[in-house]
């Protein structure tokens, strides 16, 4: 049997651009080893993908984990289930947690389980008083069983319902305040749920407590038409748009400078690629961590030009 | 529980929708909305599971497309997905069923025969490169076996470790995209070979062409048989133990190994993992 991993202290996820590790440029990170060349300190993965008995995906992320802080951003567990959540699933999770003691975990406010069924995709949610009673109690029972905070994030939309009556935000921000569990702000799912649905994402972001949320996603969306109408599709398949660019500058300049992911699951581009468009986050959060970071003598300088 | 029961009923019903176009579910769309936006979240279910069938079985995709196209792969992963959806959020482990599923497809001229051989070749190292991980047996240990207790071994096979018998020239499809097709008995062993470095989980997957004689023999030793039993065996006429066992070996998939004895007073001939 393979030895049991080394105990490990969290490695916190640092304010700073970080990139989706998928399996096709996993061998370059294992390969870079303790010296890694990249400006990159941190990566986030699907834990799903390394729930396997063994094997090189598993003794990789273990590797790569060693050299730099890991965030855990899970995909099957389901916390808008209405039968609750899988209690195997929970301690999978949990083991690997502990393994990798991961800096950062998140789920999404959506649905993927029915009668035991996993549908893979991130199922939108009615936002009703019943479906936010169900959802916190799924969070309590996520964050008891793992031990540890989690952050949930704004699903990307084409579709609402017509007994939804509390809006998005409003429903993720009485989770926070009743569950205690933070925020992942998906600024590309922001984008394209407002477009798809007609919502201000002004609006939408002032319901949102600052406090709460621990990080931030970004990712490419394609266009298709559907029906006459124009529809834009969360794909993960391309560079991050500008219009997205400048909502996560407002986020930013909103609730200050937060760990910011890139995402990018279809038509991967080569690692350089994937870390050209870290280097877009990273320029937009150096430059609000200056304001923040500014000591007072640097304001005299600006003060004396 | 009367909220929760509705909310179970509207994703049964968001659920029918996804895997058979049921369309009961769009009732409950806000109404200024088209519910034709549903068939993203379809084809985002159906297309993605199509594509996690065909990652897992790059072989029978590319050798049913080479003859037949894309298309037919695709149907039949669609069929499969929506009789028998994921129960696991882990998406590789998804797909162990396709290859049984595609044998008791009625009628079963609907698929080349070969199909579900080359589907359960495909699963067989998709199983190997996911299973757990295991020191190799020490050499040492076997060589110090007296060769009068040889015949008592039974092998204990390294977790990656794979047999596929078949009556097609499967290793001769999956090695080489211009084979075409033919009846032939044989077998294909697989198993993850570990890496040169120190990582107990590195490694690659290997695939070894074995005679049918041989591949009743390699049954037979890993469904616990000692060397004696599985040689005696009639399907294993002709097989070369020899040369299997060096296989195993060097290729360090085999973890361990008993002999079939009443215990010593020191207890200590066996290696089992």
């Amino acid at each position: 049997m393979a030895a049991a991993a080394p105990s490990t202290l969290p490695r916190p996820v640092p304010v700073a651009a970080g990139v989706g590790l998928r399996e096709p440029h996993r061998e370059a990170f294992v390969a870079a080893g303790g010296s890694i060349p990249w400006p990159i300190p941190w990566i986030e993965i699907h834990p799903e993908n390394y729930l396997v008995p063994g094997g090189p995906r598993l003794a990789g992320i273990l590797r790569v984990r060693r050299d730099m802080a890991v965030s855990c951003h899970g995909v099957g567990l389901s916390l808008g289930s209405a039968g609750g959540l899988d209690p195997d699933h929970l301690m999978r999770l949990r083991a690997l947690y502990d393994r990798l003691e991961p800096g950062l975990i998140s789920e999404h406010l959506s649905w993927s389980v029915t009668d035991a069924t996993y549908l893979n995709d991130l199922l939108p949610l009615p936002y009703t008083e019943d479906s936010l009673d169900r959802v916190r109690r799924n969070i309590d029972h996520a964050q008891d069983a793992f031990g540890r905070r989690i952050l949930v994030e704004n699903p990307a939309a084409c579709l609402a319902f017509a007994d939804s009556a509390i809006p998005e935000a409003e429903f993720l921000a009485e989770l926070a305040a009743r569950t205690g569990c933070g925020l992942l702000l998906d600024v590309n799912n922001l984008y394209v749920s407002s477009v798809n649905l007609g919502f201000d994402p002004s609006v939408w972001l002032d319901a949102i407590p600052a406090e709460a949320v621990g990080e931030l996603h970004l990712a490419g969306h394609a266009r298709m038409t559907l029906g006459g109408e124009e529809l834009l599709i969360d794909d993960h398949g391309s560079a991050v748009g500008e219009p997205v660019m400048a909502l996560c500058a407002e986020v930013l300049d909103r609730i200050g400078p937060r760990p910011v992911l890139i995402e990018w699951d279809n038509d991967l581009p080569p690692l350089d690629g994937l870390l050209a468009e870290a280097g877009r986050a990273q320029r937009l959060l150096d430059a609000r961590m200056r304001q923040v970071q500014t000591p007072a003598k640097i304001v005299e300088v600006h003060r004396a030009g | 529980m009367p909220a929760d029961a509705k909310l179970a009923g509207f994703q049964r019903d968001f659920a029918a929708y996804l895997l058979h176009g049921d369309p009961a579910v769009a009732g409950a769309l806000r109404p200024d909305l088209p519910a034709g936006r549903l068939a993203v979240y379809r084809n985002t279910v159906m297309g993605s599971l199509a594509a996690v069938l065909g990652h897992a079985h790059p072989t029978l995709r590319r050798v049913l497309g080479s003859r037949l196209g894309e298309q037919p792969f695709t149907a039949l992963a669609c069929r499969f997905a929506a009789e028998a959806p994921p129960r696991l959020p882990m998406l590789w482990s998804y797909g162990a069923g396709f290859a049984d599923w595609l044998a008791d497809l009625e009628p079963a001229a609907e698929i080349p025969a070969w199909a579900p051989d080359l589907a359960r070749l495909d699963w067989a190292m998709h199983e190997a490169l996911f299973a757990a991980d295991a020191e190799p047996l020490d050499l040492a240990r076997l060589a110090a076996i007296p060769p009068d207790q040889a015949g008592s071994l039974r092998l204990a096979p390294h977790p990656s470790l794979r047999l596929v018998r078949s009556g097609w020239n499967i290793h001769a499809l999956w090695k080489d995209a211009a084979a075409t097709p033919a009846p032939l008995p044989e077998a294909v062993l697989i198993g993850r070979v570990p890496g040169d470095g120190d990582e107990c989980g590195a490694g690659e997957v290997r695939c070894t062409r074995l005679t049918a004689a041989d591949g009743a023999l390699a049954a037979g030793l890993l469904a616990g048989a000692t060397l004696n039993e599985a040689t005696a065996d009639g399907a294993t006429a002709g097989a070369d133990l020899q040369s299997l066992l060096a296989l195993l070996l060097q290729n360090r998939l085999l973890a361990g190994f008993a002999l079939d004895r009443p215990p010593s007073l020191t207890g200590r001939e066996g290696n089992d993992p």
